[in-house]
């Protein structure tokens, strides 16, 4: 009898996991499309549109990014969504030739409704669990969105780890740009986001939660990484500078038209959810320092030979941020940075020090002038250090008046290294 | 046995340390069941102090059935609640305890079910997950106390590891430990108010805002009440104690059995304020599981999958969990209406239709359980507050008997 219940027992057990895994529910690669990139925009009547780079898995033509595999023309057809939902969804080519990679284009109500009119798209099963990008339309992010993007992280498909960025323009624009010597957008911003943090500052790549808690947290406004199209002649745009008396020649009749390029070269200043503005890519190197990244360039000129630029690059950086006064209405942000600079070749070491904390905070002063006067946004957490020093007096709405009278103190000290052969 | 000679084993005995590893793994599986986000409610950004308190209540729970398993040793709790509060109270309380305690299955049941649902397997019948559940920790639960300990031994040899390597690796992400200021009970008080009443005003109506903020700060109040019952695993002491091989040893395992879960607890709840800070922690239905879906080694190279291992382990846990308060249950049943002789996997088998029933029909939608806040409570009740009166009145009748002896003498 003991047998009998235990064959019993193991049978219910063995039998049950026929009815747990996927027998009818088969994931193959190549029934899938994976979208990599999304843009989310702000249409005129009111729908979000979404647009997304679809890949089509099990392809043969697959490059760089392990399963990216993009048919050539591969967009696939789709007829409009339920109507009844006010959801419209289609395929969309860019422009008269074809483009490397299919994009997506569905329009709903709200977020939620555009996603599924997104995923019903296409007759392949829709893939977020790779969505690594997404970028917000400038005209949606001049209006809020708090409540896109937490409509967008609440959705479970959505990866915890994706990356915001903001448009200058329009977000499907961008999503539709070629990269040159990239298969796809997301393929670039891969490259990209790989590079040594001297090359590329951190902050052009801010994750979606980072950029929810500052819109949620008080204390610090949100900042993200901004990507504009820039048409270009077609050989600058490769930066190789080669065969430049070829742009002398006419273009419109023996070469193509140069496609607009995506240029990650600023960040994006919020103001609660709403878009204030832009730091250009100067600008955004000085916020870096200020947030204790080091990266960029300084090019500074001897008072005694201002022809003579000399660059040095900033290899390593220590930041303190502190408020002094905060209870005044007029509190100061201090400012400290200690900046290690790298230089090929110089003779006087301690006056190019000298000339580069000049520049170095020349720069700074500059780029918080413009955070405070031009897009009142503490991107540093100024308002969250004061939160911390007097955590039971200190209220948002104080803070809001005293930031816009704060004054600043900045402090730089410069080392050099040489590294160059002479 | 056919023990080796001279072999220094106890047959059917439990060690101190693997009571303590019993306990840890029944308070780790009792814990999935705290809610960060309401103790962030409760307790503001200062939500992290409350497992501290929870400590403290299941040191005292142990204390008070060390003392007791002291005085009548070798007996559970069962068996001497109906000699020190007479059959009719006595009796009440064991039969009390007895239910909580099988209460307390359905409950975790039903969260375990809801999220292996949710992340592992979406597509399958609830009702079949919840049943391969109770089967599982059915046949764990009828072969009692020794066997369990073992089950736990091997379960902690893989868990407890990976369990110590997620609770580390939030470290990797930028930590800002400024956010858990300032540590006061009555600042967040004051904030919780305040935000009930910016909720409410939010909401159209006035009754309704009335209504809504009263739902909420009562919410507040009774996840602060359950979340001091945390760990109620020191309520297993009254089937354990008789096993112990040291049953003056209840209150210290009482204590450090409870002290590495609160740890992983505090540390679940600490982490997110930390990362997100505290306002954008609160939001989320799962805090500690968002802070490992975003670990990333570096900036480009995410671990994939981090926060499955959390539900996974969480999961072989929950097993534990469930067949030691089933068996804890269906003891007290036996010792208060039952034969001696009756085997427990009689009385396991038929409660389980009704376990079963109360899964299937309980609701629960992710957000505040109150099913769960009144087990807890419930367990306060008779798992502490009646033992600590029980107490009250054998230590009362030990000093009666004493003078009495004294005067005979």
């Amino acid at each position: 009898m003991k047998r009998l219940c235990l064959l019993i027992l193991i049978f219910i057990c063995v039998a049950s996991v026929f009815g747990l895994m996927g027998c009818w529910d088969a994931r193959e690669i190549d029934r899938r499309a994976f979208i990599f990139a999304m843009g989310i925009d702000l249409e005129a009547g009111g729908l979000y549109r979404i647009s997304a780079i679809a890949i089509n898995g099990g392809s043969q033509q697959s490059s760089g990014g392990g399963a990216v595999a993009a048919a050539r023309g591969n967009a696939v057809a789709a007829a409009s969504a339920s109507a009844s939902l006010g959801a419209s969804a289609s395929a969309a080519t860019t422009g008269d030739t074809a483009p490397k990679v299919p994009v997506l284009v569905a329009h709903g109500r709200t977020i939620a409704e555009s996603m599924e009119a997104l995923v019903s798209i296409s007759a392949r099963i829709i893939d977020l669990g790779n969505l690594r990008s997404i970028i917000l339309g400038e005209t949606l992010s001049r209006q809020g969105v708090n409540d896109v993007v937490r409509a967008v992280l609440a959705d479970p498909r959505t990866p915890a780890d994706v990356i915001l960025f903001q448009a200058q323009g329009s977000a499907e624009a961008i999503i539709r740009s070629e990269p040159n010597g990239e298969e796809h957008l997301q393929a670039w911003l891969d490259h990209y986001r790989t590079k040594s943090i001297l090359d590329t500052p951190a902050q052009y790549f801010v994750p979606a939660w980072q950029f929810r808690s500052h819109l949620i947290n008080p204390g610090q406004d949100a900042y993200l990484g901004a990507i504009t199209l820039i048409t270009r002649p077609e050989n600058d745009a490769s930066g190789a500078g080669e065969n430049m008396s070829d742009n002398d020649t006419d273009t419109t009749t023996s070469q193509p038209q140069p496609q607009p390029q995506p240029t990650l070269g600023g960040i994006a200043v919020f103001k609660g959810d709403r878009l204030r503005g832009f730091l250009n890519e100067e600008q955004t190197t000085a916020f870096s320092w200020m947030s204790g990244k080091a990266g960029g360039r300084v090019v500074v000129s001897s008072p005694k030979a201002p022809n003579q630029l000399t660059t040095i690059r900033v290899t390593a950086m220590r930041h303190e941020l502190t408020v002094s006064n905060h209870k005044s209405a007029a509190p100061v942000l201090n400012v400290k940075l200690r900046v290690t600079g790298a230089v090929n070749s110089a003779n006087s070491l301690p006056e190019l020090a000298s000339l580069t904390a000049a520049q170095v905070k020349k720069q700074v002063a500059a780029t918080a002038s413009i955070l405070q006067t031009d897009f009142s946004a503490d991107l540093l957490g100024f308002g969250e250090l004061a939160r911390r020093a007097a955590p039971f007096d200190w209220q948002p709405d104080t803070w809001e008046k005293q930031w816009t009278k704060a004054s600043w103190n900045i402090f730089v000290d410069v080392s050099i290294q040489t590294f160059g052969r002479f | 046995m056919g023990m080796a000679p001279g072999m220094n084993v106890k047959p059917y005995r439990i060690s101190t340390g693997q009571t303590i590893l019993l306990l840890s793994m029944a308070n780790i599986g009792a814990a999935q069941l705290y809610i960060p986000s309401l103790s962030y409610e409760a307790l503001g950004r200062s939500g992290w102090l409350l497992p501290l308190a929870a400590i403290g209540v299941a040191t005292l729970g142990g204390k008070v059935f060390a003392r007791l398993g002291s005085q009548y040793h070798g007996r559970s709790y069962f068996d001497y609640a109906l000699v020190i509060g007479g059959k009719p109270f006595g009796r009440l309380a064991a039969l009390l305890l007895a239910i909580a305690m099988l209460a307390f299955v359905p409950v975790v049941t039903k969260v375990f079910t809801a999220l292996v649902s949710a992340e592992l397997l979406p597509k399958t019948p609830p009702v079949i997950i919840s049943m391969i559940i109770l089967l599982i920790s059915a046949f764990a639960a009828q072969h009692g106390i020794e066997a369990l300990t073992r089950l736990t031994q091997i379960f902690s040899l893989a868990a407890l590891p990976l369990i110590m390597l997620l609770m580390l690796a939030p470290l990797l992400l930028p930590l800002e430990p400024g956010y858990l200021i300032p540590v006061s009970l009555v600042e967040n008080m004051r904030v919780s108010a305040s935000a009930a009443a910016a909720a409410s005003a939010s909401v159209a109506s006035a009754a309704a805002a009335a209504a809504a903020s009263g739902s909420m700060l009562s919410q507040s109040w009774i996840a602060l009440a359950a979340g001091l019952m945390s760990f109620p695993g020191f309520t297993l002491m009254t089937v354990l104690t008789p096993f112990l091989d040291k049953p003056h040893h209840a209150g210290k395992v009482a204590f450090w059995g409870t002290l590495l879960p609160a740890v992983l607890v505090i540390l679940s709840v600490a982490y997110p304020v930390m990362i997100f800070g505290w306002p954008a922690a609160a939001t989320y239905a799962r805090p500690f599981w968002e802070v490992l879906s975003v670990v990333q080694l570096a900036p480009a190279i995410p671990i994939q999958r981090l926060a499955y291992f959390l539900t996974i382990t969480t999961r072989f846990i929950s097993y534990i969990t469930l067949s030691v308060y089933w068996f804890a249950g269906a003891a007290g049943l036996k010792a208060v209406l039952m034969p001696k002789a009756t085997p427990y996997r009689r009385i396991i088998l038929s409660t389980a239709p009704i376990i079963l029933a109360t899964v299937i029909f309980q609701r629960y939608s992710g957000g505040f359980p109150e099913g769960a806040a009144l087990v807890h409570i419930a367990l306060a009740v008779s798992g502490l507050l009646i033992p600590a009166l029980l107490l009250e009145i054998a230590l009362f009748k030990r000093r009666v008997q004493d003078r009495r002896r004294g005067r005979r003498s």
